[in-house]
């Protein structure tokens, strides 16, 4: 049946697109059929010849120079205000921490969104269907024993049916170099990976991010490092993570 | 300290830092619509002014996005100029026969790379751009969405046969210059 899935759909899955639910479908559809495998792999093989070969156009040096140029004039109108001093000491010293705040994060964004890629993409790749979960359970007292004797760390595995969240299962996973736990649970049709590993080599810093539609969000607490990843609503993983925190600690 | 310099250093630095990192993905959607340097150049130019006007309803998040569509409105009034007896055909109500579905694969042939320009060229303006910036932009579908205003469900349908099309159309070169190597 899902042979019969139009060229855009095909396309779509390739450009990695398609949504959580038919994503699964079409994945657990492609394990059983070579033709359809053949056929995405071609899609795969032609986007790849096309970003090949297609020239990006660079802006020329002298456009950069005009747009410099010609802006400052549309700014004029400003011009016959009176400006005093002192209000602008505020703004000043806001738009310095500004800065300052944002050189912070740059740097610790530096250091942490190799991670939250590797997170995300531990995410995408759990999803393919069979990869999700290595202990299938809705209960935490399954869950948290099955760890015991395969992490160095124990991570706290919380009940959050009641606030809508809950538990699926786990797994063992990998970050980069670094040997995770990853906890499932469930939201409506959509999955939250839950990674967690002890802090040694340093916390997360608390953020969040989105790529592609996946939600990213990070922090630390007794010791421990975290990363949640979902496709759903940011708001929604916020409302997890509060959860879980206020449970776990 | 110059009365003016106080509030032109404050005001611009905000669109310097959301905006003008994005001129070449500007320039090169330009340049692809408008298949010419110099008219490339005037649109960026008087998109970032328009953007520079219009920056107060700018509502943050990504300033990529806000500028390309800025640019494309700003080519297509243009090329609307230009072509002032053809109206352009929108893309998504041409027919496409089946045929064009099951288009042979035409990057096992050498020439294909360096026929793809002329490839494009040949593409109706709304295939060119989508090609633009899903290949070479790297724009998700729901940016894209954002850019040309239309539903992600367009976007889906309207890239799929964009790439087709030019699929379609480097076969067709391709078979000419086999032709013309005989």
């Amino acid at each position: 049946m899902d042979c019969d899935q139009p060229q855009a759909f095909r396309q779509a899955y390739a450009d990695g697109e398609l949504e959580l639910g038919r994503l699964i479908e079409f994945e657990a559809h492609l394990q059983k059929c070579p033709a359809c495998r053949a056929d995405v792999e071609k899609i795969r093989a032609g986007r790849a010849a096309l970003r090949a070969s297609l020239p990006r156009y660079a802006a020329p040096a002298r456009l950069t120079e005009k747009i410099r140029a010609a802006l400052p004039i549309t700014a004029q109108p400003r011009r016959n205000v009176t400006i005093k001093f002192w209000p602008y000491l505020g703004w000043a010293t806001s738009l310095a921490a500004a800065v300052l705040f944002g050189l912070f994060i740059g740097l610790q964004r530096g250091q942490t969104s190799g991670l939250l890629d590797e997170a995300l993409a531990s995410h995408a790749r759990s999803l393919m269907a069979t990869h999700l979960m290595d202990v299938v359970s809705t209960d935490q007292h399954t869950v948290k024993p099955w760890f015991a004797g395969k992490t160095n760390f124990a991570p706290p595995v919380v009940d959050l049916s009641a606030e809508g969240f809950p538990l699926a299962g786990g797994r063992l996973d990998q970050l980069g170099p670094q040997p995770v736990a990853a906890l499932v649970y469930a939201r409506r049709k959509h999955f939250i990976n839950l990674f967690v590993w002890p802090s040694t080599s340093g916390p997360l810093p608390e953020q969040s991010a989105e790529t592609r539609g996946y939600h990213t969000l990070s922090w630390s607490q007794d010791g421990l490092n975290f990363i949640a990843v979902s496709e759903i609503p940011a708001d929604e993983l916020t409302a997890f993570v509060k959860a879980y925190r206020a449970q776990a600690h | 300290m110059d009365e003016s310099a106080f509030p032109s250093a404050v005001a611009p630095a905000t669109f310097e830092q959301a905006l003008l990192p994005h001129q070449d993905a500007a320039y090169n959607l330009a340049r692809w619509l408008m298949r010419h340097d110099h008219d490339a150049e005037d649109c960026v130019q008087e998109a970032f002014l328009r953007a520079y006007r219009a920056f107060d309803r700018f509502r943050g998040g990504d300033g990529r996005t806000w500028l390309l569509a800025i640019v494309r409105n700003v080519c297509y009034s243009r090329l609307r100029q230009k072509r002032l007896v053809e109206p352009p055909i929108s893309f998504d109500e041409i027919e496409h026969s089946s045929s064009v579905a099951t288009v042979e694969s035409p990057w096992a042939h050498a020439a294909a790379r360096e026929l793809l320009p002329q490839a494009m060229d040949k593409l109706p303006d709304e295939a060119r751009e989508i090609l633009v910036l899903h290949e070479i932009e790297g724009c998700a579908y729901k940016e894209i969405a954002a850019i040309l205003e239309v539903p992600i469900g367009t976007v889906m349908s309207r890239l799929a046969r964009a790439r087709l099309k030019l699929l379609g159309e480097l076969q067709l070169l391709l078979r000419k210059d086999l032709s013309h190597g005989l």
